[in-house]
């Protein structure tokens, strides 16, 4: 016993932390200043577990994105948001911060340099591919939708519209632009989305609406500028910029969105 | 197709160098197939498709088995740009969802886009054959072709991708460990959230039995660890200096910019500029969002202004809206009506501004809207001009 409480500080402080522990369950009722002494004691400990993780696993996180995900899932279990600071434990110890914000930078960029062309929505998939290509000059780590949609999530907060859409079956696309979309207009989207147009007798078919309803979709998609009008034919072709643009956006090298739209004789 | 088997979980813990969404796998020169939409994710060993509707249905077309890949870039009638792949025979013991084939080849349909970096990555793995040197990890799969690593290479090419090879071994065995290490972690992390919520209950409970100071230190931990709760939440950006801070030093950086842009700048735009300043250390949205909200404590030109439509903003005090409405006013006039987008980019602001611009006027009786497919067009409010 007496050499016990002798010991060096390791035993020691376990021995002590174990009996505050005891007393902590026993008790219902401490006082929240006790608590918060062990709490900090606590944070001690774990702070420098976080270190000797990132020390060995850091890079590990950058560069591999199942890893990457595997940690934010976890994460989302135990309930903490490893994102929520650039002054967090995680951010500054792990370097996640840095990922995500600058990846969240990007996104922006991308997103407002289109949004006159595609009404404020796309497609995730057309981020991703536009980042791959301007990132892969200098550095080769992957991005995943799942990088993107996370990163989304986090711009949720400034207000400007950030916001991701789900489009069933596990495709999303991204909205950077405030405005509400109905789940009319999202059906309308997804039935759009093989050839990148539909038409009003398509919506009304598959969909089984009525020719009102459809038409009034169909309007508001045009009137928010997410879907351009091709009179020209018959019937009436509705096309979604978000959808096509990224068809031919990856085939060529450059990154213009005006140079995309060229090549598909769009002025 | 008969090559392509079921994904057993926990099969597959390599890297992903590349995936792409809307694929879809179809057998042969077949128009229809199960398998329409999924995502395909690209390793060292195999490619995985994961199902859409699904993401727990997947398959695995190994790369060993592969004689041949070959991409085509999207036609005019055709659904996307497709890789085509020629196998080899099927090895026996594979468990997939068809058990025989006439055909030697299957079809990767990328209906969004992104077969070309895809091609790219699949070509250099199949070239890699990394499969006949190292374990992949796999507890399924077939047999494998014996590992003979190539004895004919020279030495220059050879040593190289042996140290290629060597390092990704060692990568597999470390990626083991992270994992493990990473769920002792947290287990730890999850006591302490559990913990912390009883301290935040108490505290709801019981104001006063600690100090303010506590309190804030206990909320900047929380802050830290990333737990969230409400109650803190509301009223963290009371205490804290570290949000000050950036308040100044969001003032710094933004007061120039700002002044060239109309005086306004929404949160994205700043978001933008702020972690670009820094480089490092970047500042997450919600960081963002505190400091200015701390803004008001410091002594600076800037503000944070809400609209009635939520979008926030990042302002001068000197440039409110209000300050622009004759401005806009007097635009529309000169021009008979104005969008959104026309006075954006006359302006050069973001239309997100211009249509909080327009509103404003709207709402003060200056401005009248003309709200079509064509589009929200705002005209002068004739009925003023007519007294």
């Amino acid at each position: 016993m007496a050499s016990r409480r002798r010991g060096g500080v390791g035993v020691g402080a376990i021995q002590r932390k174990q009996e505050i522990q005891a007393k902590f369950s026993q008790k219902g009722s401490e006082l929240a200043g006790e608590q918060l002494r062990l709490f900090s004691a606590q944070l001690d400990e774990f702070t420098s577990r976080l270190e000797e993780f990132a020390r060995k696993h850091r890079d590990e996180i950058r560069k591999n994105s199942q890893f990457r995900r595997h940690f934010q899932d976890m994460c989302a279990t135990v309930g903490v948001d490893p994102l929520a600071s650039g002054k967090g434990f995680w951010a500054e110890k792990l370097g996640v911060g840095d990922f995500y914000y600058e990846l969240a930078v990007q996104i922006v960029e991308v997103c407002l340099s289109t949004n006159h062309l595609n009404g404020g929505i796309m497609t995730v998939e057309e981020i991703r591919n536009r980042l791959m290509r301007s990132r892969s000059r200098y550095r080769k780590e992957t991005i995943t939708i799942d990088d993107i949609l996370r990163a989304v999530d986090k711009l949720k907060v400034l207000g400007a519209g950030f916001e991701r859409i789900p489009l069933g079956g596990g495709r999303f696309l991204v909205q950077s632009i405030p405005g509400e979309l109905s789940m009319d207009h999202l059906r309308v989207l997804e039935l759009a989305e093989e050839a990148a147009y539909t038409t009003k007798e398509l919506v009304i078919d598959r969909l089984r609406w009525s020719p009102a309803r459809a038409q009034s979709a169909l309007d508001h998609l045009v009137k928010e500028g997410l879907a351009w009008t091709d009179e020209q034919t018959e019937p009436v072709q509705y096309w979604v910029p978000s959808l096509f643009l990224q068809q031919y956006c990856h085939s060529d090298s450059s990154t213009s969105v005006s140079d995309s739209m060229a090549s598909v004789g769009l002025h | 197709m008969d090559r392509i088997t079921w994904y057993q979980p926990g099969e597959s813990m390599e890297e992903i160098l590349c995936q792409a969404g809307s694929v879809g796998l179809y057998e042969g020169d077949l128009k229809q197939t199960e398998f329409e939409l999924g995502t395909a994710s690209l390793t060292l060993h195999r490619i995985i498709w994961a199902d859409s509707t699904d993401p727990d249905r997947r398959l695995v077309l190994n790369h060993y088995l592969v004689l041949h890949a070959e991409k085509h870039h999207k036609t005019m009638f055709g659904k996307g740009g497709k890789i085509v792949v020629r196998l080899s025979p099927a090895p026996e013991s594979a468990v997939g969802p068809v058990s025989t084939s006439q055909f030697n080849c299957v079809r990767f349909i990328f209906r969004s886009g992104g077969e070309d970096e895809f091609f790219k990555k699949y070509d250099e793995a199949l070239k890699r054959k990394t499969w006949e040197r190292t374990p992949s990890g796999s507890s399924s799969g077939g047999s494998r072709t014996s590992g003979h690593p190539d004895r004919h290479r020279g030495l220059g090419i050879g040593g190289i991708e042996k140290r290629l090879v060597e390092n990704h071994q060692r990568t597999h065995e470390s990626i083991s460990q992270a994992f493990e290490d990473m769920s002792k972690l947290m287990e730890t992390a999850r006591e302490m959230v559990g913990l912390s919520k009883s301290i935040a209950e108490k505290l709801r409970a019981r104001q006063g039995t600690i100090t303010d100071d506590e309190t804030v230190e206990f909320k900047s931990y929380l802050l830290s660890l990333g737990v969230s709760d409400p109650v803190t939440k509301s009223t963290y950006g009371n205490g804290a200096k570290y949000f000050e801070k950036l308040a100044e030093e969001l003032a710094f950086v933004l007061e120039e910019p700002l002044k060239e842009n109309g005086g306004m700048m929404t949160l994205p735009e700043v978001f933008c500029r702020i972690n670009r300043a820094r480089g490092l250390e970047l500042l997450s949205p919600e960081d963002l969002l505190n400091a200015c909200a701390a803004l008001s404590k410091v002594d600076t030109p800037l503000e944070l202004h809400r609209f009635p439509s939520g979008v926030l903003v990042l302002q001068l005090k000197s440039a409110n809206v209000e300050s622009t409405v004759d401005g806009t006013v007097s635009l529309v006039g000169s021009e008979g009506s104005l969008s959104a987008t026309e006075l954006a980019a006359t302006q050069g602001i973001t239309m997100v501004l211009a249509k909080e611009r327009l509103l404003a006027a709207e709402s003060k009786g200056l401005l009248c809207r003309d709200d079509t497919v064509e589009g929200l067009r705002f005209y002068e409010n004739e009925f003023l001009k007519k007294e």
